[in-house]
């Protein structure tokens, strides 16, 4: 019987191709096991040609088997293809391993300094407050820098404010350092109508002995808050804000009287260490107090001054960068931010 | 400002623990600096009889003594023989702790054992007298430890005292405001009155300037003996920081020490006249202080002058001549008003601080005077030997100051505070401190009492009513919101980009002074013209400090410099910051940039130890401005500091901003670095003006692009930028970009030459490119070269 004969013969190629897909080694050899067994030429194909000349019976038993044993072939080359596959990528886990744990190519990476980083941190608190950020000059007049705020020459608040004069050809009054960031608010009031809501950082410099922790030159950042029915409340309000962004959500703000001669009443602000949460460490020097700034309503002669209506109310403050910064981090003296060692910024 | 605290009880009740009325104090505005125990640094010393003196066996100046303390007999070995058999004497035993000794241990004395040592006054800092040790008063007990008998458990308050309240300088002061907080009472003490003194004064006062003098008093006392004032007035002044002299010139201290008004005794027979005139110093007259200095005077400076020269300077320090010496049997106490201004511009102009003085500048009491003069005089009576006479004063007040009254509107009080205190309110918070506010029409007014001159317009009484309503008390609100946002600038967000991408590309950003010297700008420079440049401040600290920056780059090489010094290797900052030019009147001040880098880059596992160098350099500022979406034209160009051969001018839009490159090896020896650094700086100002806005292609390109590359050789001279820009201009539209990609020498191409490798990208916006389309902007591009350079094809 030619069907019989057929099925026996397809059978053979099944159990031979089964012990080729087996030696098989790669995906070539598998693609020769799949031609020499299921290809164009291969015997499952010429059985399946002669099928045309048998009966309808026959060609439908014999159909089955070949339909079957093609299957099978084709399965057990897929299967064997995966199991390559597999093996494959688990010899490149072992031959082509790198070591992870080297370090990576690290661009190297500069830090902003510390002062700007903290300047940066005070602007953007009062910018989410609504007001806005300006600079001016570092050499000032005499006006700008003490008489219109409220300091006349021979004032006692100027010995506390010991200022550097620069040298010029001309005569009257010298041109200044400014001793303070403080001209900015008469600058700021002599060009724009209230209300005003302004913070001033910039460099000042007073003629004082250096130590470790006072500098000649240093910097600071005022704000200036100016609008009819601003209150000495909304100065402790805002100043509060401020200090629980700036050093922490619970700490306590309390303020001292003191005296500026352009603002009155006067203020010291000072917040509950955040160290010690007030019960006294070196950072607050025992006090379980850090002082962090001045502040007061502005004098109504500093409005006079500026030509504004001085029934007009308004606050302002000011702090020293440097003091801010080394409270914040830790720093023990205010001069290593000015030797600039790579080793001290790099930890920013 | 020190204010012992058992003295300060003598005016005003206390009842609070010293800690619990610094607090009070501070929260009403007098900030207490410090808390002074000097009791604290005094341990194991005890009140002791002396039983006998027997010579030391081994040493003439020695003697032996035997004492009975607490717990019985005991012998020390003493240098001191101004005691007998049984005085009461201070024994420091062993374990005994004295400031500024280590502590006391028994040891062996010339071959005698010695169980402590007896004290002098200047051991128990309480006298300077260390000629003897200090006999205690009889009734001392034995045991008894000696801070105890002494009273050296004293409490001091040091203050630190604002420029505006000369009120509280003194411990009635103090008083005052103890008493606003505790709403209790004055006790002023004693003054003693100088209206009814026994004899006529024989002296003549004259005030030349009753503007700087409006009031000075006169008293004469005569028949004193000078000497020692009894120890407790001397322990008292002490603690208040003040040094016992004689019993003249305490009792004039312990008169300012209580009322602020300061006092000054002269010697009168050493008053020529005797006449007091106040005056200007006159031209090239001088006078030697107190303190032995001898003082040219300024014609603006205030003196009190006798009949022909001066003899003190008016509020500030008195003349050696007349001071009150041990001889001196007649004097002359002066209690007078200066005006603050004229004690201000004197202080400045000699440097001479004093008592007085800081009293004076911040404007005195001027009803005092009377009270403090006689005040003074009683003590002087009182802690004197024999009983002298007092003159009737003298007592020079032309135009007494007027009373004054001011108001404060309540409605304003409560706008400016934010509060809504009543009229009743107000009055009873202002009467605490003494004051008697009376109501009328929305007004509170106050008579302003002498001794708070300070109290002159409607917002010092505003701060008052502050201060005693306590800050602290006063609500937290905030400014109500309005249309108003608060942003940054185009400028400030810019100048904080720059920051970011300088320091994302390696460079730590640097804070330098703004004060510079002319070693800084000479090291960093061979040009002098900088030196001219820079601002010269008038009255500089130092000369290292005695310039205006002109340019960044000299602190940011001392930085530079100070990281070599500490061993660091790797060294990349860069500033952003203000520099200033000499102008005729106010300075040119001009935002700048500065790189200064030098070293090695950190080695890393997969690359080569590199320095750093002009090209890193060069990339940061690219990468800078490319982030201003700027790009700048760098050209050869020879600038002081910089190599000749390795520096460049920096510029936009056909402008030069800046400049670049190594420094030169005379800068590098004259700072002795190991190694040449680079540095740039840019005007920033002028860069900001120019940055420009992001340009989003219209159409980022759909049709592929061919890339091909150019090698070619050349002489070493031709510039990269010319070959580049020649490729643009030869290659037309179609030309995308081009890109150097590599630079060689070598024997291949020849002494004198060098070899560069041009990557182009062609691309059409409206096509997909032919290849011989491509290949021909190629040769147009080479053609280019070889002409206009001489580039000789590689092939």
């Amino acid at each position: 019987m030619i069907v019989d004969e057929a099925i026996q013969k397809l059978n053979e190629y099944a159990t031979e191709a089964a012990a080729a897909v087996l030696e098989a080694d790669d995906e070539r050899q598998v693609d020769l096991v799949r031609q020499k067994y299921l290809g164009r030429k291969s015997g499952v194909a010429s059985i399946n040609a002669g099928m045309r000349e048998l009966s309808e019976e026959d060609r439908r038993k014999l159909g089955r088997v070949l339909n079957q044993i093609r299957e099978q072939i084709s399965s057990s080359l897929e299967t064997r293809e995966a199991t390559l596959r597999e093996s494959l990528s688990a010899a490149a886990a072992v031959a082509e391993r790198i070591d992870v744990t080297l370090p990576g190519r690290m661009p190297q990476r500069g830090r902003i300094h510390p002062l700007t980083q903290v300047t940066d941190e005070i602007v953007d608190i009062f910018v989410g407050l609504g007001f806005k950020m300006a600079e001016g000059p570092i050499v000032e007049s005499d006006w700008n820098n003490f008489e219109a705020l409220n300091t006349p020459a021979d004032h006692p608040a100027r010995s506390m404010h010991d200022t550097f004069y620069l040298k010029t050809p001309g005569d009257g009054d010298p041109p200044l350092i400014r001793t303070h960031t403080s001209p900015m608010q008469v600058r700021i009031m002599e060009s724009e109508t209230p209300p005003v809501f302004y913070v001033f950082p910039g460099r000042v410099a007073r003629r004082d002995e250096t130590t470790v922790n006072n500098l000649a030159s240093f910097a600071q950042i005022e704000g200036l808050a100016v609008a009819h029915g601003i209150t000495f409340a909304d100065l402790r309000g805002t100043l509060r804000v401020f200090a629980r962004e700036m050093f922490g959500k619970d700490l306590l703000v309390r303020m001292n009287p003191s005296y500026f001669p352009f603002t009155e009443p006067s203020a010291e602000v000072y917040v509950s260490c955040f160290v010690c949460d007030r019960a006294g460490c070196p950072t607050c020097r025992g006090e379980g107090w850090i002082e962090i700034m001045g502040a007061g309503m502005v004098h109504p002669n500093v409005f006079r001054a500026v030509g504004y209506d001085a029934s007009i109310t308004g606050f302002a403050f000011g702090m020293g960068i440097e003091r801010i910064a080394k409270l914040k981090f830790g720093v023990p003296a205010i001069r290593a931010f000015y030797e600039n060692d790579i080793r001290f910024l790099e930890a920013f | 400002m020190r204010a012992p605290i058992s003295w300060l009880k003598e005016f005003v009740d206390i009842p609070f623990e010293d800690a619990e009325l610094a607090e009070k104090l501070i929260a009403i505005g007098l900030k207490v600096e410090k808390i002074h125990r000097p009791g604290d640094q005094i341990k194991g010393v005890t009140v002791a009889e002396v039983m006998s003196v027997e010579p030391h066996p081994n040493a003439d100046n020695l003697v032996l003594v035997e004492l009975v303390q607490r717990n019985g007999a005991t012998r020390v070995v003493c240098g001191a023989k101004n005691f007998e058999k049984g005085d009461k004497v201070a024994l420091a035993s062993p374990g005994a702790e004295l400031p500024g000794m280590p502590r006391l241990e028994a040891r062996k004395i010339r071959g005698e054992v010695s169980e402590g040592m007896l004290c002098s006054a200047r051991e128990l800092q309480i006298g300077d007298d260390r000629s003897g040790i200090l006999v205690l008063p009889q009734n001392s007990v034995i045991g008894q430890d000696v801070r105890e008998t002494l009273q050296l458990d004293e409490t001091i308050f040091e203050f630190e005292v604002t420029a505006n309240r000369p009120d509280a300088m003194s411990l009635i002061g103090v008083a005052y405001e103890v008493a606003a907080i505790t709403s209790g009472a004055i006790r002023l003490p004693e003054f003693g009155s100088v209206s009814n003194g026994r004899t006529e004064s024989t002296v003549e006062v004259e005030l030349q300037d009753t503007e700087r003098c409006p009031r000075y008093l006169a008293l004469e006392i005569s028949g004193v003996q000078v000497g020692p004032s009894p120890d407790w007035v001397q322990a008292r002044l002490r603690a208040a920081g003040i040094r016992p002299v004689s019993n003249i010139v305490d009792a004039t201290n312990y008169a300012l020490v209580v009322t602020g008004q300061p006092l000054h005794a002269f010697d009168l027979a050493k008053v020529r006249g005797p006449k007091i005139v106040v005056r200007r110093a006159s031209v090239g007259e001088r006078i030697t202080t107190i303190d032995g200095v001898d003082r040219a005077l300024d014609p603006d400076d205030l003196v009190i002058a006798d009949f022909d020269q001066a003899v003190a300077i008016a509020g500030v320090m008195g003349g050696l001549e007349t001071e009150v010496s041990p001889e001196t049997t007649n004097i002359l106490l002066e209690s007078a008003y200066f005006q603050p201004v004229s004690i201000f511009r004197s202080v400045k102009r000699h440097g001479l601080r004093s008592e007085a003085s800081a009293r004076f500048e911040r404007g005195a009491d001027i009803e005092m005077i009377p009270s403090a003069a006689g005040y003074a005089a009683r003590l002087i009576a009182e802690w004197t030997v024999k009983e002298p006479r007092i003159s009737n004063p003298v007592d020079e007040y032309p135009a007494p100051a007027p009373q004054r009254s001011v108001s404060m509107r309540v409605d304003r009080a409560n706008a400016v505070l934010g509060t809504s205190l009543s009229v009743t309110e107000i009055q009873a918070a202002l009467s605490r401190l003494g004051l008697e506010p009376a109501a009328k029409d929305g007004e509170v007014v106050v008579e302003v009492p002498s001794r708070r001159r300070d109290l002159s317009e409607e917002e010092d009484l505003i701060e008052e009513l502050a201060r005693v309503t306590g800050y602290d008390n006063i609500p937290y609100t905030l400014p109500p919101a309005r249309a108003r946002a608060g942003a940054l600038t185009r400028d400030q967000i810019l100048v904080r980009r720059i920051r970011q991408v300088l320091a994302g590309g390696g460079y730590h950003e640097a804070w330098t002074s703004i004060l510079v010297g002319p070693s800084d700008i000479q090291r960093a420079f061979s040009n002098e013209r900088w030196l001219t440049v820079a601002p010269e401040v008038a009255n500089p600290m130092s000369n290292e400090e005695s310039l205006l920056r002109p340019s960044l780059v000299p602190g940011l090489l001392r930085s530079l410099g100070y990281n070599v010094a500490r061993r660091n290797t790797e060294i990349r900052l860069f500033e952003v910051g203000t520099c200033f030019e000499t102008t005729e009147a106010y300075p040119h001040e001009r935002l700048r940039v500065a790189i200064v880098a030098g070293g090695h880059w950190v080695q890393q596992w997969h690359g080569p130890k590199r320095a750093i160098d002009f090209y890193d350099l060069k990339g940061a500022i690219e990468g800078m401005l490319s982030a201003l979406h700027l790009t700048a034209r760098f050209d050869p160009k020879s600038v002081d500091p910089f190599h000749a051969g390795r520096s460049a001018s920096i510029a936009l839009n056909g402008k030069v901003i800046g400049y670049m490159g190594e420094l030169d090896r005379a800068t590098v020896e004259r700072l002795d670095l190991p190694f040449a650094p680079v540095a740039a700086e840019l005007d920033l100002t002028a860069l900001l003006r120019i940055a420009g806005m992001p340009e989003p292609p219209e159409d980022p390109g759909r049709y592929p692009a061919v890339y091909l590359d150019i090698a070619v050789r050349v002489d070493e001279g031709v510039l990269a930028m010319d070959l580049i820009s020649t490729a643009r201009e030869a290659g037309g539209n179609l030309l995308e970009d081009v890109q150097l990609f590599d630079v060689y020498y070598g024997e291949q191409v020849g002494e004198g030459r060098k070899g560069i490798a041009l990557a182009l990208t062609v691309r059409s916006p409206e096509r997909t490119l032919q290849e011989e389309e491509a290949l021909g902007v190629l040769k147009q591009i080479e053609a280019a070269l070889e002409k206009s350079h001489g580039a000789e094809l590689r092939t």
